[in-house]
């Protein structure tokens, strides 16, 4: 049979399933604490105190080995603390991205020294990274990246500005994707990823309000920071294949179809509600086409966790599997701009009020939330261009 | 995969390519019995591989059986191997023998719509050997019906046989106590015609894609626009969401019980046919419209399977009830034992 992108099963090994009795335990004892509330979207809430909870529970940087903060487990544990995190709308927005992005980064490309000095800080879950992608004229087309890093005596001397860097105003350092030499015929060459501590002397940062008017994102501007060479992560030129390489990581994972999820879990407590309240003997509600629609959404959300489960198996023996992940991303995230809107259909044709309670909560701040599913990490189209590349169509 | 496996699967996919022919479909649809294709089948063990091997049969796994199904679906094999398969594992699961030839079922009718004794829509039932579950559960009856009283003979969309037959007036020639459980019966149904379809739909991604780039417009390749690269890459993702949510399917039906994991993917494939299908036939254009071009053998398959063995609304209001049953707290761990063996 010809090209095909392959999901194989992948079952989670014993282990993985202990830890998710223990995660489930935490949060159930947090939210009895009260020490969150669940959110839509809660990787995009930050909580350095949550963060500093998973960091002592030994859940940060859990894949890495020990010598660097890591735990040394395997990826499908990492997974599993990761849906059950999400799905619980658990604050994670703090750490997401050093956990998720900048530690096996490092762990890939960085030096000893790099390691050694942000790791098991990360791992504690007290040192916060931000994305340098992002620019005012190199959104999709990443690599029109302008910031510029000139050498000088030793380092670098970085100059430009970064934007929609979620929680960079929370976090201590970000990794910058500048240009360390002209461009030239090929785009991607001479790019470089630089690592920039964030209270430097010269950078100055801006809040971008998004459409609720709340803080995630800030504009960055670089004023001819002094970056050291200790700073370079991975070969200087390298930039692009270095940004390439974390892809698979980035958009595979169950954050691209989970952010709503608590919209669907607090939506079954009223509908059940309703159905039981239903007297008339010639409507089964429980029968009904809202309990098929709500079924349509656990399928889908079963095959997705199933495709991103996949890749995470795999990724684990160092597969490489960048188009398999555009594709989780691109159903997982159309998937989440469904959730809600069927969410909110079948609660207006039961009746469920859909601006009181938890439930009425949790889809609000998903309908705001919800624009920036298939924008962030790539938006649907670049992946869509990268699955038709992965088709040999380009 | 073990390496027997995927010898045997090779071995299907040269069959098929042999004798799965443009010809040999077409001819199904004119009432044409695949016989060369079956003989070929038989003579290399396809059609009793799932069967223990004391009853002439290599013991496949489900999960390799459905590896098997796919190839068949990727070739719109004209002939009922999931049914004759699912009418052996009920005859071995009664401890009888297996006549000879090829065999079908009555399907389980989950909306129970027809009249006791009739069974409607029932594969190749004017033809070959049926084999039916009769009688509540608990004191099932699996009956053999050598040559069933035909009550009219139909077809489905894509001209496989689909005959209304009369069991009540038909003879049998075997009434055995059987342990097997209609909804498992139909559950193993609805995953075979699953992974028939997620071959089916693999075909269909391969037929445009390869249209695309061999079709000029403008001066350029179909595969050239943005536009059809959009529309191939959703085509893509619709087929590897069938093919994981298969997969996932077979692995736990192997395992256990694998019910709710089958219902994910009966529903998943049946719900990816209408984007799936309506996508290669855009890219195909107005060929692919024609009775000439094979990509109709694919989307017909496409359009009558997802009716078999249950809907896209049937699975989907199990799985929807089951939600509403476990409520808010109930439904992720729900979720997280699906693809285990644990799954329930």
């Amino acid at each position: 049979m010809s090209q095909r992108f392959l999901f194989p099963h992948e079952r989670l090994p014993e282990v993985a399933e202990t830890l998710r009795v223990e995660v489930r335990a935490f949060l159930r004892d947090e939210l009895a604490a009260g020490s969150f509330v669940p959110g839509s979207d809660s990787w995009m809430n930050a909580s350095p105190e949550f963060s500093r909870k998973l960091g002592r529970a030994g859940w940060l940087g859990m894949t890495w080995p020990k010598q660097y903060g890591g735990a040394e487990r395997s990826s499908l544990e990492r997974y599993v603390l990761t849906e059950e995190l999400l799905s619980a709308g658990a604050p994670v927005g703090a750490h997401w991205i050093s956990d998720r992005q900048t530690g096996p980064m490092l762990l890939r490309y960085g030096t000893e020294e790099q390691r050694m000095r942000f790791m098991p800080a990360i791992a504690r879950g007290e040192c916060y990274f931000a994305i340098g992608m992002s620019e005012p004229d190199a959104g999709s087309d990443l690599a029109a990246v302008r910031t510029r890093a000139d050498r000088v005596d030793g380092g670098w001397r970085l100059t430009g500005r970064k934007v929609w860097s979620s929680f960079a105003h929370e976090a201590h350092c970000m990794i910058v994707l500048c240009r360390t030499s002209p461009k030239e015929e090929n785009r991607h060459a001479g790019l470089s990823q630089l690592l920039v501590e964030l209270d430097a002397p010269g950078i100055e940062m801006r809040p971008i309000l998004n459409l609720a008017g709340h803080h995630h994102f800030n504009e960055v501007v670089f004023d001819e920071v002094f970056v050291p060479d200790t700073r370079v992560v991975g070969e200087i030129g390298d930039g692009w294949k270095q940004v390439v390489s974390e892809l698979a990581y980035e958009r595979s994972g169950p954050e691209r179809f989970l952010s709503y999820y608590p919209v669907l879990a607090s939506l079954l407590g009223p509908l059940a509600a309703q159905i039981g309240q239903t007297n008339n003997p010639t409507q089964n509600l429980a029968d009904s086409p809202l309990t098929t629609a709500v079924g349509a959404l656990v399928t889908q959300l079963a095959t997705l966790r199933q495709m991103s489960l996949s890749i995470a198996g795999r990724l684990q023996a160092g597969a490489s599997l960048e188009i398999e992940a555009a594709v989780v991303k691109d159903l997982g995230t159309r998937f989440e701009r469904l959730l809600p809107e069927q969410a909110r259909l079948i609660a207006a044709s039961a009746g469920i009020s859909l601006h009181d309670g938890e439930f009425g909560r949790l889809l609000a701040e998903a309908v705001l939330r919800a624009p920036s599913s298939t924008l962030r990490g790539g938006t649907n189209e670049i992946l869509r261009g990268a699955i038709a590349r992965g088709l040999g169509l380009r | 995969m073990s390496e027997s496996t995927e010898l045997l699967l090779q071995t299907a996919h040269r069959i098929f390519t042999d004798l799965s022919t443009v010809e040999c479909v077409n001819a199904l649809e004119q009432g044409q019995w695949a016989q060369r294709l079956w003989d070929a089948l038989d003579e290399n063990g396809l059609t009793h591989a799932l069967l223990p091997v004391d009853s002439g049969g290599s013991e496949l796994g489900l999960a390799d059986g459905v590896a098997l199904l796919k190839v068949a679906g990727y070739h719109a094999a004209p002939i009922p191997l999931a049914e004759h398969w699912l009418a052996g594992l009920a005859l071995v699961d009664a401890g009888q023998p297996l006549p000879g030839g090829a065999l079908t079922i009555a399907p389980p009718d989950p909306a129970r719509r027809a009249v006791p004794g009739t069974h409607r829509r029932v594969p190749w039932g004017r033809s070959l050997p049926v084999v039916a579950l009769d009688g509540a559960d608990g004191q099932r009856r699996l009956k053999l019906y050598p040559r069933a009283v035909v009550v009219t003979q139909n077809a489905n969309l894509a001209g496989e046989p689909r005959d209304e037959l009369d069991l009540a007036r038909s003879e049998f020639t075997l009434d055995a106590a059987s342990s097997i459980d209609a909804m498992r019966w139909l559950a193993l149904g609805a995953l075979m015609r699953s992974a028939q379809m997620a071959g089916a739909l693999q075909r269909c991604l391969a037929l445009a894609s390869a249209y695309a780039l061999e079709r000029k417009q403008f001066g350029r390749p179909l595969a050239a626009f943005q536009a059809i690269q959009q529309e191939l890459a959703l085509l893509a993702g619709e087929v590897a969401a069938v093919d994981a949510a298969v997969d996932a399917a077979a692995d736990a039906a192997e395992a256990g019980d694998g019910l709710f994991d089958i219902a994910v993917a009966k529903a998943r494939a049946s719900m990816a046919v209408d984007a799936a299908t309506r996508i290669a036939h855009q890219v195909h254009g107005a060929m692919g419209f024609t009775y000439e071009h094979r990509l109709h053998h694919y989307t017909k398959r496409l359009w009558s399977w997802r009716d078999d063995f249950g809907t896209e609304v049937y699975w989907n209001t199990l799985l929807g009830r089951k939600a509403l049953e476990v409520g808010g707290d109930g439904l992720w761990p729900f979720l997280t034992r699906l693809g285990s063996s644990a799954a329930a």
